[in-house]
Parts: C-alpha cells; structure tokens; sequence
C-alpha cells in the first residue's frame, strides 16, 4: 500500500477517501476496508511458511444492491477507483427489481483496538520459535518419547484491518491467531496429541504456558493409561442410549448444528445456493416460540470474550458487537445478524422491546472477500451445579459415553453424524471401549433430549478454523464450515461443557445397508 | 455502463511475471537460485437470492511464492502485491528462513532438472473475459425471472475468472499458461420449503453455458420435487444422474488413483480410521505391489484425462504456491488411461517419484476426468422404464470418506430425488443419507447413459485449478442407502 504520494498519510485516510469516493459517485452507504494479513505456520519436517497479503477493497450500497471492488494493495487513484466501480457495479444490479436495504443506525466507530494478548508472536524471532521446538524435540528424545514430525506444527496468524464508513466510522483493529498441534508418541502410531494447543486469540505465552516439556515428561504415563483405557475394544450394539458426551463432543455440535442453523442469512435462503441452508427458516414465526432444544438449553454469542477466536471491538462494519442469546431455555430467541439482516427481524425485536441493532457478525476474510454474516464466538451455558463428566456418567444406567467427538450434518442441519471415542456406560459404571459406532443424529430430537449437564469444570473452549492445517489457500471441504461464494471461513470459538442426551440412535457407522 | 478499470489487464501477463521474476533476481542475495510461482486472478461474480443479486464482486488478487534456494537450504515466502518494496522484503525474508536450514548441495535436485514437456490446451475465451459486471448483472436478472414467474425462489451464482500460473527461476526456466473459467450453478426452492431442485456447469468458455437451459431444468426439479414422501433406507436400483457420478466418483481421485509408489496415505487431515493402505494396493514391501492389470471396475467403463481433450480441457500443471514447493514439485499433467475397459493401467506418482523408478517425468493427478463408456448407451428414461423399483439421484451433497481401502464414503441425496415404481417415476421422496463405496458401484452397473460434463465448482477459489469432469449416467444395483433426513 503506497502512502508516500504526500496525497495521503495513514490508511485510515486513504481508507475514507474510498469510502468518500463511493459516497460521491452516488452511494447511499459505502466502507472500504485496508487489510494486512500474516499466517505463519510452523512444521517439524522443515516447513516454515510465511504468507503475507494485503489488499483493499470498497462495498458501495444503490438503491437496495451491492456492489464490491478489490485488489491487492494500491494508492490514492486505486482505491477511488475501485470506489467507482464498486458504485457502477451495485447500480447496474440495481435495475433489477426495487430492493430495500435498512442499515439501521449506529454509533461511530472511532479509534484504535489491538487484541491484548501476553506476547505477540511476531515480535518472538523465527530463529527463537524454531531453537523452541527443537529443544522440545531433543527434550522428548531425553525423556524416551517422540514427537511427530508431520502430524505436527504451530501456526501463528495477524490481522491487521482499517475500515472506515461513509456513516464516518474510521477505525484500525488488529487481532491474534495463535495455535498448534503436537502430536508424540512412544512407538508409532499411538500417538495422543500434547494439550493446551487450541487454537485462540492468543500470543506466544500460549505456547509457554502449554509447558510442553512436562507434557512430554508425563507422556509415558498418559499412553500407559490411554492403552489401558482402550484394552478389550468390542464393536458397538446398533440402538438407542444416553449418550453422555465432553466438553469438546458438545462444542462441535454446537457449532455444526444451532451454530450453523442460527445464522439468519442461511434460514433467509442467502446461501441456498452455497453454504446451506438452516432448519430455523421461518425467522419470524419462530422467533420467541421455537423448542430448538430442552430447556437446559441455552446458547450465547459473543464476540468479546478474552483469549477467543472471533473476539474483535468493531466488526467489518463498525458496529460494536454484543453478547446476546440464540437460544433461551431451549428456545430460539434470536440470530447472528449483520446491520442489513437486523432490520429483517425487526417486527419481532419491537414486539419484545429489543433494540433492532446489528450483533456486529459482518467479517470477511480480509479486504479482498466480501464481508459476509459469520459465526461469532458461541457458548453453551453450563449447569450451575458443579457435576462432572463422571457425576453425568453416574446417573445413567445403559448409556455411552462419547469423548473427542466431531460432528457434521446435512446442508440444512437437520440431521447428521457424531463420531468420536465411545465407551460403554452400565448401571453408571464405565465398561469396555466400543468401536465402530457413530450417533445417527436428528438435530432437534438431539439438544430436545438434552436432559443433563456438567458444571463449569466440564467446559473446554474449543477452536472452529481452518488452521493449522497447512494448505491455507485450498478448500478443505467438510473439516469446517465455509460460506459465501467465493468460500470464506473465519475463525471463531466454541465453549461447551459435558451433557447427557437421551435416547440417541448409535449406528455402525461402515455399516451398509 | 461498464467499469471504470475493466479494461486495464486484470491478471499479471506472462510479461508481467517475467518482468516481475527479473526485478525479483535483482534484489536477491547470498547467491543460489530463485523460484517465483505466480497464481494470478481476475474473478467476477455475481449472486442472487429469493430472486434478487444479493451480492456481487470484482476482484484482482495474486499468489507469488517466492523460493531462495541457497545450496539446497530452501525459504518460502508467500505474498500477493507486486511492487518492488514487496518483492524485497520476501526476498530477504525467504533467505532468512533458508539460513534456518541446512544446506544440502546433494538434494539440490531441481538445479540439474531439464523442464518436463508441457501440453497448450486453448483454454482462454473472449465471451468469459469479457462478462463483465454489466453483463453479469443482466444475465442474473433475467434467469432470477424465470423462478419468480413460476412462483419459486431462486438462488445463483455466475462466476467468470481469467487467471495465469507461472513458474519462473533465475535459472532460465519457465513456464507460463493462461485460462479462463466460468460457472453457473442455481437451486431454485419452493417458497414453503417444501421442494428444491439444482443444476449447475462450468466451462472454460462462457458461451457453453446454456444458462437459461440450466435455470429450467433447477425450476422443473424444485416443482416434480415437492412434498416427497418418506421411503424406508435400504438398498435400492440407483439411477445416479451425471452430477451424482461425478459428485461420487470426485473421491476417487482425491483419494484413491495413487500409490504406486507410496502406498501410504500420508494426509493427516483425514478423519481416524481413514488412513492406511490405498484401495489399488495389496501390499507394502517390498516394492508396494498393486493391482495394476487386474480388473477393477466394470469393463464397459474406461477412466482417462487429457488436458488437450477438447472437451474436458483443463491446465497441463498446478502452481498452487506455497507449502515449500520448488519446480521440482510443480505436477505437470500428461495425457493418461488410469482404467481402460475396466483393468487398472495406471496409479498416479511425483516426479520425484518417477526419477526414483528411472522414469524422466512424474504422473500426477489433476483430479479432471473423462469416464467413457463401450457399447450401448442408455438415456435416463430408458433406464427409469427398465427399473421395477429404485430410485433417481440428482445430486450428492459432500461425500466423506470413511475407508480408504474400499473407497466407502457417506454423504446425502438432495435437490431432487424421486422413486421410480414399474418403470416411471411414482413420487418425490425425502433425501436419504447414503453408505457406499465408489469400487462396489462401479463394478454393480447395470446400464450407462451418454457421458457429459458436470459441474466441478471450486473455481471462485482464487487458487483453485480446474478439475473439470465428463461422466455418464449410472444404474447402480443395490446402491446402499441408510439413512432419512428431513433436510430439502
């Protein structure tokens, strides 16, 4: 990004002279935005990838239809001519039927928020990370373990956004990726993975604080135990039972299902033609009234939370984001919204005297993708008692308990499937492990069935991006959400604790018909 | 009305990479040699939704992976702005992490490399590149109409995209190929959610693509779609509809078209389970044996790619930069049988791979296929009027796969399904969740319908390469389904 013209001196003014220039081409709304991005993953086979973009890019509001210009870095001239184009373009699709696009109002977005994190990566030298992970290579060599190689990695990322609005927001936000997988092992192939590496809104101190040397210590104890745990396998029973699932199982259903089912611009038929669709498609009529679950149930979003993934102070459209339900009591009470699709739903925010505002969920991946409605951070409220996961156990007399558990579903999340490490439950005492098996589940009659939880102590926050995974420029299909066309996938947090559903369908999951 | 910079080039021109390969060679120190790989793009698109453009875009961007290789000690470095302060500063970085390395002048094997011969499809059409937002717009509008006038809803996406992959080094090679893409997918719904139908293609040149055509036949599926009535799951006479192949057998060459020379699937991102021992191969060592020769699919059936096949047509290589990748690693695609009259006749392998077996060029996968088919070929009323009971697939909505060996995956029916009952079609019914594998279907074929090419998608991806897929209609016997979902 050229600066040096004298014409203008911060991105921020050149990101308002963008914003300006659309206005002045006939806009009714417009925001250019001023990306630089760094993703940064680290392998142990002597990959050490360094990706650097930046772009710019103008959305221009006419008449109830967008348009959106970008490109890789640029000046002065550029950018107000992207401006341009991005207003000739939204008029051209503006002779098509009349539309209505309501922004609503907001304050004005002014300042800047860099996310605090303990260490920022990027002032810890290359050499420095990398002199890490070899001492924790040779440490596990010391203590009779091994690290491998290719199953293993940090990533390290940083956004760096200015947007400013012709509603004369002008801000610069930078935030924080820090992650990793280590997988280690004794022999080959009962590798267990190191902890405290998820994903977060984090700096380096996650690394430090992950302590990975006296994880590797305790590794031979921790395979000794996993090994007993998964002595005497026996192929699951095809029935229904009280699948008792962990913190992590919960969270990848939460974000699969009424994660995915309660953005508005997927049950509004938006992204019919992409993503999906939601089973929550009739908004209005089901706004305040909807069983989406017991009432044990109830979800929060944010996009505040400290140390999590989709934690900004402004979103892409200079709204301050709040922290709001999704789901009360079991029932649906509202959606992840933008400032267009707030005022959708505004019948049903003046009939329970709710503020028709934006949840500040617009993002997109960086200046040259469209900002799109995407998922913030998500929770599913604990119980207030203080149960764990053996308490949850405890209470069920023919069950399974389902640990480490991924889920996907159907383009409408309807229905999907659960896999994940099972072990049999009988009489509330733990017995022999179960292979082969897989819950077969309709989404509704999965959180309907929520009917215990586990306390505080059962949360874990899990990590919904695309990272670490190495080929950050590929479409990797089913392994996490994408949205738009072109597919965008930001990354967002999911805290859950343990539950206990009843009367779930366990299938052999190979099993053909 | 049209773009103020339409008209300015909107990807960089092979002048534009070498001009930018030589600025680059000029700021690099410490001796060795450099690698550039440039993906560059242009992509339009324009979307609608419940009849209206809900979105569209303009959009310029460039990968540039830049590559210092100083005595076989390698730093990548990856950015997407051109200009000289940019080219610098990965310069120095990418040295940077080559100091972090070892050098090792003996696997400095790319040096001593000749080029391998690259094919030159014509893939570059003045109708895509010229389908600028004015005309994209124009056409959105009127194929939104179609549904709107029907009573449906619909959602689209136009998409149109000139890009360029070049590979450049300081030691004088050079490769340099430019493209087009289109694609025009739609799904047009009934308004109570009761219905939904879908068609899609893509093609190099975007007056291949008989939009309106497409428009009709989502529209006419929404309608014979609607109010599906529930069918038990179980094993059913399957009519897969050339998307459905295509949907299908796509895992084929993710996953299973490899191994001649490493028969373990090395890609940790697979679900657990998933790994292993690839379907063509019997055995590990010594020398991975496979089942090259042996019949493995259904004889009338022959699975080839040619990037000069005029109509499958796709790039003779990938650059997608990154992930550490040198011209050594670049996949050159060649003309290639993988299955001729159903026997094995070739499993995909690196360059790297085939140096290793005393061959001079490797054989990668570029995932674009061509299934023909021998003897009689079946329209699919014809293969509905010979059908008892069974039933139609349109599409299937993202298989996973759940064994590597026997190529089973699970995935769900949607945007139209219908039970066939002596010989015509009875009703709609609900989408099912299938468990199948590619091998056992392909070799339970009961008749084979004219092949055509099908929609592969992907291409609004900035750094995708077309994978473009020419397959027939199948009638599957005893295609396994085992679930219901509600999901329209």
């Amino acid at each position: 990004m050229r600066l040096d013209d004298g014409a203008v001196t911060t991105w921020e003014e050149l990101a308002q002279r963008g914003a300006a220039a659309a206005k002045r081409a006939g806009a009714q709304y417009a925001d250019a935005r001023l990306s630089r991005t760094v993703i940064h993953p680290l392998g142990f086979t002597g990959i050490w990838d360094w990706y650097e973009t930046i772009g710019v890019g103008v959305r221009a509001l006419v008449d109830g239809y967008w348009g959106f210009t970008a490109v890789p870095g640029g000046d002065l001239v550029t950018v107000e001519e992207l401006a341009r184009d991005a207003v000739a373009q939204a008029r051209m699709n503006a002779r098509g039927t009349p539309r209505t696009v309501e922004l609503g109002s907001i304050p004005q977005a002014v300042g800047r928020w860099t996310m605090p994190v303990g260490i920022d990566p990027f002032t810890v030298p290359f050499e420095e990370k990398l002199a890490m992970m070899q001492s924790w290579v040779d440490y596990a060599h010391e203590v009779g373990v091994m690290i491998d190689p290719p199953a293993s990695g940090l990533h390290f990322i940083r956004r760096e956004r200015v947007v400013a609005t012709s509603d004369g927001s002008r801000f610069t936000q930078t935030v924080y990726e820090s992650g990793g997988k280590i997988m280690a092992e004794k022999v080959q192939n009962s590798s267990l993975p190191l902890e405290g590496l998820t994903a977060a809104g984090k700096g380096w101190e996650m690394v430090l604080d992950a302590d990975i040397p006296a994880q590797l210590r305790a590794l031979p104890g921790r395979l000794a135990a996993h090994q007993e745990r998964e002595k005497n396998p026996k192929p699951v029973q095809v029935g229904r039972y009280t699948v008792v699932c962990d913190g992590a199982t919960m969270a990848s259903l939460l974000e699969r299902t009424l994660g995915i089912a309660t953005q508005l611009d997927r049950a509004m038929g938006y992204e019919a033609n992409a993503s999906g669709m939601s089973f929550l498609d009739e908004p209005l009529e089901m706004l305040g009234t909807y069983q989406v679950g017991s009432p044990l149930v109830t979800v929060t979003a944010n996009r505040s939370a400290p140390g999590q993934l989709a934690t900004v102070k402004w979103d892409d459209e200079g709204v301050m984001p709040d922290a709001f339900p999704l789901v009360k009591d079991g029932i649906l009470v509202d959606y992840q919204t933008t400032r267009e699709q707030a005022t959708w739903l505004a019948p049903y925010y003046r009939k329970v005297n709710k503020a028709v505002r934006s949840h500040g969920c617009a993002a997109g991946d960086d200046a040259l993708s469209i900002p799109l409605q995407q998922m913030p951070n998500l929770a599913l409220a604990p119980n207030a008692t203080n149960d764990s996961l053996d308490d949850l156990v405890s209470n069920v007399s023919k069950g399974i308990l389902l640990v480490e558990g991924k889920a996907r579903t159907d383009f409408q999340t309807r229905a999907g499937i659960l896999t994940g490490v099972m072990r049999e439950i009988t009489n509330g005492r733990l017995g022999q492990p179960l292979v082969g098996g897989a819950l077969n589940f309709d989404t509704r009659d999965l959180w309907k069935h929520v009917e215990a939880l586990g306390g505080p102590a059962t949360c874990v926050t899990a990590a919904a991006t695309p990272f670490p995974y190495p080929a950050a420029f590929e479409r990797l299909g089913g392994l996490y959400p994408v949205k738009g066309e072109p597919p965008q996938h930001l990354s967002c947090s999911i805290q859950a604790g343990a539950a206990a559903v009843a009367n779930q369908p366990v299938i052999v999951l190979m099993r053909k018909a | 009305m049209t773009d103020v910079s339409f008209e300015r080039p909107r990807f960089l021109t092979e002048s534009d990479c070498h001009d930018l390969a030589k600025r680059l060679e000029g700021v690099t120190s410490g001796g060795g040699y450099t690698v550039v790989q440039i993906a560059s793009a242009w992509t339009g698109v324009v979307r609608w939704a419940r009849n209206q453009i809900s979105t569209a875009s303009d959009v310029r961007d460039n990968a540039i992976s830049i590559t210092r290789n100083i005595r076989g000690a390698m730093g990548t470095v990856s950015i997407n702005e051109t200009t000289d302060a940019s080219l610098v500063a990965a310069a120095r970085q990418a040295e940077r992490i080559a100091r972090l390395h070892p050098e090792r002048p003996q696997s400095d094997l790319a040096t001593r490399l000749p080029l391998e011969p690259q094919e030159r499809p014509e893939l570059f059409s003045e109708a895509t590149y010229q389908l600028d937002a004015d005309r994209r717009s124009v056409a959105a509008t009127a194929l939104a109409r179609t549904a709107t006038a029907a009573g449906m809803l619909s959602a689209g996406d136009i998409v149109v995209t000139a890009r360029s992959l070049a590979t450049l080094d300081t030691e004088g090679r050079k490769l340099y190929f430019q493209y087009t893409a289109a694609e025009y997918h739609v799904t047009v719904r009934d308004p109570r959610g009761v219905g939904s139908g879908w068609a899609g293609i893509d093609h190099h040149d975007w007056n291949m693509i008989d939009a309106a055509k497409l428009t009709a036949t989502a529209l006419d599926k929404c309608l014979r779609s609607r109010n599906p009535v529930r069918v038990e799951p179980g094993r059913y006479t399957t009519i897969l509809e050339p998307q459905a192949v295509g949907d299908f057998m796509h895992g084929l060459f993710t996953n299973g078209l490899w191994g001649e020379r490493q028969p373990m699937n090395l890609n940790t991102n697979l679900a657990p389970g998933t790994g292993g021992i690839g379907p063509f191969n019997k055995v590990l060592k010594p020398i991975p044996y496979t089942n090259l020769g042996e019949r493995v699919i259904d004889e009338r059936l022959s699975i080839s790619a040619d990037p000069r096949d005029p109509e499958l047509g796709f790039p003779p290589y990938s650059a997608v930069p990154g992930n550490g990748v040198d011209q050594f690693t670049v996949p050159v695609y060649h003309k290639v049988t993988w299955i001729d009259h159903g026997v094995l006749t070739r499993l995909a392998y690196t360059r790297e791979d085939g140096i290793n077996m005393g061959q001079a060029l490797g054989l990668p996968n570029s995932g674009a296929f061509r299934v023909s088919a021998e003897g009689k070929t079946s329209t699919i009323e014809e293969m509905i009027g010979t059908t008892k009971r069974g039933i139609v697939v349109t599409r299937f909505d993202s298989p996973t796969l759940l064994d590597l060996r026997s190529q089973l995956y699970r995935g769900y029916t949607r945007d139209g399904l219908w039970l066939v009952e002596d010989g015509r079609i009875s009703k709609p019914i609900k989408n099912l969740a299938f468990t199948e594998s590619i091998l056992f279907a392909l070799n339970n074929v009961e008749q084979i319908g004219t092949p055509q090419r099908v929609f592969c998608g992907s291409m609004t991806m900035p750094f995708n390469v077309p994978q473009p897929r020419i397959v027939p209609a199948l009638k599957i016997r005893d295609f396994s389904f085992t679930a219901l979902t509600d999901a329209v």
